[in-house]
């Protein structure tokens, strides 16, 4: 009997030892079928969607806007320099050949980027807007610096995608043509004159309001002049005092903020892109160059590369500058406004009297124009004074449409040894296009 | 068959799939950009397999074994289910896509011809191909004679299938390719091989025979071996992916990859093909 008791007493022992692997997998498999989280990962660096309502975080949002679109802007300006008129030049990289020879489809890489950070930073001003009212509630938003910042920033991305791409849509809508995106840049500008108003009778930083306010100011008669509203335009830019400038700024601290025009103009076997051929030997003290042609990333074919010019942080009249990775450029001023202003005015006295002005700056002595030849000489100047700080493709765009002048480079690419296309605008890019159900 | 000397086995299979995940673009509008996986296409396969054995000689001192297969694959994007269009893809130049009838990542090219008027028109594109073999043979033969030695060999076949070629269409884009430097090339030619957009000489047939391995063996007797304690070894030498025999494809090898398989993507962009690797072994077991 006592035998056969230890015996039963030693066998379920075993069995649970025999088992226990069995359980021990069994178990793990039930709390691992119960439990959603195990495949959760947690990335400590990540501000998670419901954090971007935290009040604190407000000025992270802000900054968020303003780095979106100080990087896209230069990016910007290189790449639709080099398709327009101002730049040339030659690369080895497949993708740069038909931005250079205007024959680029919805296929090349700087179409898709380019309006990939366009899009993102017309996304972030226009997300910040909305978070802005959702954080501090619609009254006090309205009245805020943070908003006019917004705002402003909104409108400008609605500038740079309508005067790049032929058409564009706005968060998967249809396909707007470059002047409905315009008029999305008004009602953005309008808006953030408005609440700068606001912010100011508010007690916000008025010396802060009012360099954003001019900033709007500035972006709204561009988009006015855009569209061809010349009452507008000038309206807007006689608003904006003539000392006024506002900076694009680029950095040393990242490559995100680096300006893209050093890696493009410096190193004996890096630099590719040359001024255009309007832009070349000119004399001009605004859009200084190397006095010879040098070597260039492609093997034999030398350029003349350009030091910074006049828009630039580095630029002085007396000394040529190379790029530098911090240099930043001017995004808007009273300059441009007075430039507007004269445009819209058309050839009146005091539109002569600006261009000898700019025309002294270049080291150019006073000339006298008269109707169509001093329209055509105010543009001239402004392609000098504005030469590559991202403004030259949307220029000869609505010099075109408005005026019937034609900038654009037709014949043969020197460098590429290749005719020109006939591709005016970036079109929509294929990522896009493949995943849009209202184009 | 006949004693174990021929054998057969056929396969058929066609299946349907439902929920397929595919690599499509995200509206960069949103402002986000990039690629996302998404359960959207329904997909059929279907294809048959043939395994076939024969072994002509097994002698004592000579034994030929032959082994051959042979598959086919038909793959096709029956519905994206959500009614979208074409998802156009290539990092390069958009010559793949998902499109509804087609294979998956099938290719696309679009050819530049001298009109009339001498002037250089650039065509709609036109489907080419599927991106992945749509047939595949593989041929192995193995001697085993005077007892311990083996002789074995491998030979790959694919075709049907489409690779784009990109250093060649630089290179003609460049004017360093024999086809455009050709003094005797057509002019025509020349002048559509050198347009940037055309892809049509690049997009090319990708068939291809390969001798995949080739080794010999010898097993030391018994009798030497058994005498330190080992029960077997063998003395091997081994080559693998040797040589491209015959191939439809005009760059290195058709089998490279420059952007990886994940979404179906194939590219040969100056890619380091699959290395020749030959090794010597031996294989002892106590």
């Amino acid at each position: 009997m006592r035998m056969n008791k230890k015996i039963t007493q030693i066998k379920p022992s075993k069995m649970m030892t025999k088992r226990t692997p069995f359980m021990a997998v069994l178990f793990f498999m039930i709390v691992a079928l119960s439990c959603d989280s195990l495949l959760e990962v947690e990335n400590p660096g990540a501000i998670e969607e419901q954090e971007l309502s935290n009040p604190n975080l407000e000025t992270l949002i802000i900054n968020g806007v303003i780095g979106e679109f100080q990087y896209t802007y230069s990016y910007s300006a290189l790449y639709t320099g080099a398709f327009s008129d101002e730049l040339q030049g030659r690369h080895t990289f497949v993708q740069n050949h038909p931005l250079f020879l205007r024959t680029i489809d919805q296929s090349n890489v700087y179409v898709n980027n380019v309006y990939s950070f366009w899009q993102r930073s017309r996304a972030s001003a226009d997300d910040a807007i909305d978070r802005l009212v959702e954080l501090k509630g619609n009254e006090e938003a309205e009245a805020s610096l943070n908003m006019v910042i917004a705002r402003a920033y909104a409108g400008y991305s609605y500038i740079m995608l309508g005067e790049t791409f032929c058409a564009a849509p706005v968060s998967v809508s249809r396909a707007y043509s470059s002047d409905e995106l315009m008029e999305f840049a008004v009602e953005r500008f309008t808006d953030a004159i408005a609440a700068a108003g606001r912010a100011t009778a508010a007690g916000a930083d008025a010396a802060e309001v009012e360099r954003y306010r001019n900033l709007a100011q500035v972006g709204l008669a561009r988009a006015h002049l855009n569209l061809g509203n010349m009452t507008e335009a000038a309206t807007a830019a006689s608003a904006v005092p003539a000392d006024f400038t506002f900076m694009n700024r680029h950095s040393d601290n990242s490559a995100r903020q680096y300006n893209p025009y050093f890696d493009a103009t410096t190193g004996a076997n890096n630099r590719y892109i040359t001024p255009g051929v309007d832009f070349t030997n000119t004399g001009d003290v605004r859009i200084p160059h190397t006095e010879e042609r040098v070597t260039s990333l492609v093997s034999g074919i030398m350029l003349y590369i350009p030091y910074q010019p006049s828009q630039f942080s580095g630029w002085t009249p007396a000394d040529s500058v190379e790029f530098e990775r911090n240099t930043s450029v001017v995004l808007a001023s009273g300059l441009e406004a007075r430039y507007i202003e004269a445009e819209a005015n058309g050839a009146v006295a005091s539109t002569l009297t600006f261009v000898n002005e700019r025309r002294d700056v270049g080291g150019q002595l006073p000339g006298v124009f008269a109707g169509d030849a001093l329209m055509e000489e105010l543009r001239v100047q402004r392609s000098r004074d504005f030469f590559m700080s991202g403004r030259r493709l949307g220029d000869i765009r609505r010099y075109k449409a408005l005026y019937g002048e034609d900038y654009f480079l037709t014949g043969t690419d020197p460098y590429y040894n290749e005719p020109y296309g006939t591709v005016e605008c970036f079109p929509i890019p294929q990522s896009e296009i493949n995943s849009n159900p209202n184009l | 068959m006949y004693r174990d000397r021929l054998n057969f086995e056929f396969t058929y299979y066609n299946s349907f799939t439902t929920d397929a995940l595919l690599n499509v673009s995200v509206p960069p509008s949103t402002g986000f950009s990039g690629n996302r996986l998404e359960n959207l296409g329904e997909i059929s396969n279907s294809g048959f397999e043939i395994l076939a054995t024969f072994i002509p000689l097994d002698t004592r001192n000579l034994q030929f074994i032959n082994t051959l297969s042979f598959s086919t694959n038909k793959n096709e994007l029956v519905s994206f289910g959500d009614g979208r269009d074409s998802q156009i893809f290539g990092i390069y130049a958009p010559v793949q896509r998902y499109e509804e009838g087609k294979p998956l990542g099938a290719f696309w090219s679009r050819r530049a011809v001298v009109d009339a008027n001498d002037n250089l028109v650039l065509e709609d594109p036109e489907y080419r191909g599927p991106s992945l073999p749509t047939r595949e043979i593989r041929y192995s033969a193995e001697f085993n004679f005077l007892e311990n030695w083996r002789l074995f060999a491998l030979l790959d076949y694919a075709g049907g299938h489409y690779q784009f070629n990109v250093k060649d269409w630089r290179r003609d884009r460049a004017g360093l390719s024999w086809e455009v430097v050709n003094p005797d090339a057509d002019p025509n030619e020349v002048r559509s091989r050198m347009n940037a957009t055309q892809t049509y000489y690049s997009v090319q047939q990708a068939d291809f025979i390969k001798l995949r391995d080739l080794s010999l063996s010898y097993r030391l007797p018994g009798r030497w071996v058994n005498q330190v304690g080992v029960s077997n070894a063998t003395l091997s030498l081994t080559g693998h992916n040797l040589a491209v025999l015959w191939t439809k494809y005009g760059g290195q090898d058709p089998e490279v990859n420059f952007h990886g398989d994940a979404d179906f993507s194939r590219v040969d962009s100056w890619t380091a093909p699959p290395m020749r690797r030959i090794s010597a072994s031996i294989n002892v077991n106590f």
